[in-house]
């Protein structure tokens, strides 16, 4: 009946099926045979434009597995998950999690923590903007009330904390030609990945602070989100790492009221 | 020092030569205020709430008229029309107040899945019905005039019941809709599927086009070792796409003409120069218009 | 989850407060970053395009049927310059994989 819808039904199955033949709705060549370099221009352009959109998102993946590895391991991906909207900044949300179940890299396991770090940077990058708080309007709050104070994060603001060693692994892995290797000794990492500007920067975590940001996205007051670092880390200090949120322009809002779920920022989660 | 011009929503867009707007040339264009006639964007690149893309783009649009190219609605499209990503377009429209916005004869997605690609048409009045509301709606939705453009294809379909020329004229007479007249597209059109170039330039129904784009393309064999042409938008406009672009300006006028140049992207000096190289043969197809008259 | 703020808590977080704002004015030079390692990210760019890949008729065409044991990729990137004590940078790979799958070999 609608004979379109069913044509083009066909033709998107045989673009994802790399072994059926051209859709039938297709002319055959002259000599009758079917159209098969003909109907791959489509097939190719899809797989390939794709799989250069999840290079330029996860550099950092490819690197580590290398090129031919990651452009394999993206079809799959592509084939199993394909867009499911136009806009192409958006694809790639799923790469981490497609990793982490993917069993031949399963000989890497800090492989889907760096791809979420990445999309992380990725999603940072497109956030709405904010209007970073500066250490003047803090200025203006009492003493008395800091403990009980709720801070908003930027909507860039990311919070990742890994049981691998991510930042490392991503640091030598972007800036260095030749990678200095990532030891045994490298234990888990937490990362906040901020975008005050034009730039995505990403800040490697200590326990304590790590703590610390981790609460205080999640909507604890200053005064808890202090309580549990000082857990982790009993020489915590809240100073340097109030300050340096405050210099990255991490931080948009300081409120003493609980922070609505719609404006509080998205704290370690890969959306 | 240069004078900043502000351009507003009546800004048209010139009948110059523009080049579209690739994130590797921001800085340059931003720090050295190029002479050039205009630009234009993909409006998926700036469908995100903020970031750099935004700021960049806004800052280029106070200086320079701005045309947005939408790569995704799926004009084509046998299911009905994403209606979430034609909000999403309105939007960038909206923000950017662009002189010129246009869509492919294509469609890209089927049954909420996303292929990247623009995906051939049969040209059947069973399509051109499709295609003529899907038009209807993003014309009514965003309140203005789209441009559709003429694709380039590597398949031919065996139900075909007319020439894409004659799809393309129909759809502009029933719509409303102006044409974007891809040049290279009709180069690589005739190649693909056999037919002279000039011939299609001819008979195009050249008041309606608003827009011309120009581009490199790629060369491949089909399964006959018969030459097959890819619309790779990678190389500099190849010389017998120069002759149908002088063509079509002889015989049509002087239009807005872009030269789209997507993958690997050159640095902007070269890119710069291909415009210039536009805008000299545009002047080329104007003196031999004006002699003809 | 409301939880009772100790003393301790409130004063100490009121003299971090007054500090970090000293640190973090402009003339704190920076100083609060001493705790944090900092990295710039790399800018990204827009990925929506109508142009061809540079795929055309040939690259990704060749089909390889990675079935099984078939899988038998290398990887040949830096990952076997990371060894962490949940898993060495082994360049094995687990070929015991159900289903089918293609994978270029251009």
């Amino acid at each position: 009946m609608d004979k379109l819808l069913e044509a083009q039904g066909e033709f998107a199955t045989a673009i994802r099926d790399f072994e059926s033949p051209p859709p039938s709705s297709v002319a055959r060549t002259p000599a009758g045979a079917l159209p098969i370099r003909r109907f791959s221009v489509y097939r190719n352009n899809v797989v390939m434009s794709l799989t250069e959109v999840l290079e330029a998102y996860f550099p950092v993946v490819r690197r580590l597995v290398g090129d031919e590895y990651f452009r394999a391991m993206a079809r799959f991906f592509i084939v199993t998950e394909p867009p499911a909207t136009p806009v192409l900044s958006q694809y790639g949300a799923g790469f981490p999690a497609f990793i982490a179940s993917f069993e031949p890299v399963s000989d890497l396991p800090y492989l889907a923590d760096v791809a979420l770090m990445e999309w992380l940077q990725q999603r940072a990058y497109h956030s709405p903007e904010g209007v970073p708080l500066t250490a003047e309007h803090l200025s203006q709050v009492n003493a008395e009330d800091v403990a009980a104070l709720r801070l908003v994060f930027h909507p860039a603001a990311r919070f990742l904390s890994s049981s691998s060693p991510v930042f490392s692994i991503w640091r030598t892995n972007t800036f260095d030609a030749d990678v200095v290797p990532v030891g045994a000794d490298a234990g888990p990492e937490a990362v906040l990945i901020v975008r005050p500007e034009m730039e995505v920067k990403t800040l490697l975590l200590q326990a304590g602070t790590a703590m610390f940001v981790d609460r205080l996205m999640q909507g604890a007051t200053i005064g808890e989100a202090y309580e549990s670092a000082l857990e982790q880390d009993s020489a915590f200090d809240p100073a340097p790492a109030l300050a340096a949120l405050i210099e990255l322009g991490a931080l948009i809002e300081a409120s003493s009221q609980p922070i609505k779920e719609a404006t509080r920022s998205n704290g370690g989660s890969s959306t | 020092m240069r004078t900043l011009r502000h351009f507003h929503m009546a800004d048209p867009i010139p009948a110059r030569a523009g080049v579209g707007l690739k994130p590797e040339h921001y800085r340059d264009i931003l720090d050295n205020r190029p002479d050039i006639g205009w630009f234009e964007v993909h409006a998926e690149n700036y469908m995100e709430d903020g970031g750099p893309p935004h700021r960049y783009l806004s800052e280029i649009r106070e200086r320079y008229p701005l045309s947005v190219h939408g790569v995704g609605l799926s004009i084509g499209g046998a299911g009905s029309l994403d209606l979430e990503h034609l909000a999403r377009l309105k939007r960038v429209c909206d923000r950017y107040e662009p002189g010129l916005v246009s869509e492919h004869l294509a469609w890209s997605s089927h049954d909420g899945c996303y292929f990247n690609d623009l995906l051939p048409l049969p040209y059947t009045t069973e399509t051109l019905a499709r295609v003529c509301e899907h038009v209807d709606i993003v014309q009514s939705t965003l309140k203005r005039q789209i441009l559709i453009e003429n694709p380039s294809t590597y398949v031919d379909f065996a139900g075909a019941q007319m020439r894409e020329i004659d799809f393309l004229g129909e759809l502009a007479k029933r719509t409303g809709c102006g044409l974007l007249l891809d040049v290279n597209n009709v180069f690589v059109q005739a190649t693909n599927h056999g037919f002279r170039a000039a011939d299609y330039i001819d008979e195009f129904p050249l008041h309606l086009v608003q827009e011309i784009h120009l581009a490199g393309h790629a060369h491949d064999t089909d399964d006959d070792a018969a030459p097959l042409l890819i619309d790779a938008h990678g190389a500099p406009v190849a010389d017998p796409v120069w002759s149908l672009f002088v063509q079509a300006i002889e015989k049509g006028g002087a239009r807005p003409a872009l030269i789209e140049w997507d993958n690997d992207i050159p640095d902007w000096e070269r890119l710069h120069a291909e415009a210039r190289r536009a805008e000299d043969f545009m002047k080329q197809g104007e003196r031999s218009r004006g002699q003809a008259a | 989850m409301e939880r009772k703020i100790k003393q301790a808590t409130t004063l100490a977080v009121a003299g971090a407060f007054t500090a970090a704002m000293a640190l973090a004015a402009p003339t704190g030079a920076q100083a609060g970053m001493k705790d944090m390692e900092k990295c710039y990210g790399v800018a990204l760019s827009g990925k929506n395009d109508c142009k061809a890949g540079k795929g055309t008729t040939c690259a990704g065409t060749s089909t390889v049927d990675y079935q099984g044991n078939a899988w038998s990729l290398v990887k040949k990137g830096t990952c076997e310059q990371v060894s962490t004590p949940a898993g060495n940078g082994s360049l094995s790979c687990i070929a015991d994989r159900g289903g089918k799958y293609d994978c270029s070999e251009a």
